[in-house]
């Protein structure tokens, strides 16, 4: 077992690791493979993104949902694109964003109670969003017909950047449900 | 009131009286005290002139807003209230519900566009790479119609040489050559070989003609000499030909 002391061999071992998962890596298994606790892997990663940060290093830290994944900082957009191309997506249009924000502020939701939001049919946005992967099915209603109810995936998270459910932006004139008196 | 809207611009019922609500600068929850029904009504018959397929949801909003406004003029039961309230009570909310989900797509939207600036591992369809972009110059419309025309034409050239090819009848046969060259030796006795020829000769012609020499040379019908070398050939009639 190598013995890290230093914040500058934890943060090697952590990068490492991510690199070769390039999948999100979990705190949990993080804190497991650096033999440290959850709490202390934590503050390491957020000492971490400030460090990255500061160095204007090429890559920086995404946290989402306890998960943590390498990604190139926004700063180095235009010189990837120039050396790469990569295939831009086509991005989304406003009636698939529309359906998808329902999704995101109403999950699990189903495919009626999605229609009854927008009023109209939504068979092209929900297959456009499953193909993807910003939806997935989350179960079914235990309801007449047992619909499928839909909630987002973790593609939607990378997908707006955020890094958890409560980083969407509120929906405006909605009574605050967490005040705490 | 003129209104001005582009219709294709609706995703469905419920957007396109937001809309109206939104020029009328009426609060959602008096659209039925406003006129925003006759507008709706107006504006769908305009989409259709417009020879718009028209989804049957519009329809459906229309039927259900001339419902309850034809309930509110008429005197109202006790034991109808209810309904009606509801149905009101449902289409407010929900058109409610509708502009704040309208309200964040635009944000949600912008927040798309930001987090695509950061690029995860290398995933293989996101990183294939292209070649440059093609310079298509100051290409338009007729110039893209004249290279079309000038390949159709190229292809059509092309063509050409397989119909040449094609095997004719020879004009120039080489029994009438023959014949030719028989009524010269008989006129003349000796002819030189430069003789049979002529400037205008085609290939065919002349190919025709030394084909005939070479067939009445065989048959020793004629016989040719020449006295030095890149002389004259004289052609002749054969002596044992004559002798018969």
């Amino acid at each position: 077992m190598i013995i890290m002391t230093d914040d500058n061999t934890l943060f090697g071992a952590v990068e490492a690791i991510l690199f070769v998962a390039g999948e999100p890596v979990s705190l949990e298994e993080l804190a497991h493979a650096l033999d440290i606790t959850l709490l202390e892997t934590t503050t390491l990663i957020e000492r971490m993104r400030t460090q990255m940060e500061q160095q204007g290093r090429g890559l920086q830290l995404f946290c989402f949902e306890e998960k943590v994944q390498l990604r190139t900082h926004e700063r180095y957009a235009a010189i990837i694109q120039q050396a790469l191309r990569p295939l831009t997506m086509r991005t989304l249009g406003e009636s698939v964003i529309q359906t998808l924000s329902i999704i995101a502020y109403r999950q699990p939701i189903t495919r009626t109670e999605i229609e009854q939001y927008r009023g109209v049919s939504c068979d092209y946005s929900l297959r456009v969003l499953r193909e993807r992967g910003l939806i997935e099915p989350k179960g079914r209603k235990d309801t007449i017909g047992n619909p499928v109810l839909f909630g987002t995936t973790e593609q939607f998270m990378r997908y707006f950047g955020i890094e958890s459910l409560c980083d969407l932006p509120p929906l405006p004139n909605e009574p605050n449900e967490e005040i705490i008196v | 009131m003129e209104l001005s809207f582009t219709t294709s611009a609706f995703e469905g019922p419920l957007d396109l009286l937001l809309e109206l609500i939104a020029k009328a600068k009426v609060d959602i929850k008096d659209i039925f005290v406003s006129e925003i029904t006759e507008q709706y009504l107006a504006a769908i018959a305009r989409m259709q002139q417009l020879d718009m397929d028209l989804a049957s949801d519009f329809i459906a909003m229309a039927a259900t807003l001339l419902r309850i406004k034809s309930r509110s003029l008429l005197p109202s039961y006790p034991t109808d209230d209810e309904g009606e309230e509801d149905e009101e009570q449902r289409l407010i909310l929900q058109l409610e519900d509708y502009q704040r989900i309208k309200a964040v797509t635009g944000k949600l939207m912008d927040m798309a566009d930001y987090a695509a600036e950061h690029y995860f591992y290398k995933l293989p369809e996101e990183f294939a790479y292209q070649a440059d972009p093609l310079d298509l110059g100051d290409a338009n419309l007729q110039t893209l119609f004249d290279a079309f025309r000038q390949l159709m034409e190229d292809a059509q050239r092309e063509q050409e040489p397989a119909q040449v090819n094609v095997i004719r009848r020879e004009p120039t046969s080489v029994r009438a050559r023959i014949a030719h060259i028989r009524e010269q030796l008989r006129r003349h006795g000796r002819i030189t070989f430069a003789a049979l020829f002529t400037a205008q000769d085609s290939k065919e012609e002349i190919i025709a003609t030394f084909l005939a020499l070479l067939e009445m040379i065989v048959s020793g019908e004629a016989d040719v000499a020449q006295n030095d070398q890149f002389g004259n050939i004289d052609i002749f009639v054969n002596r044992r030909e004559e002798a018969k």
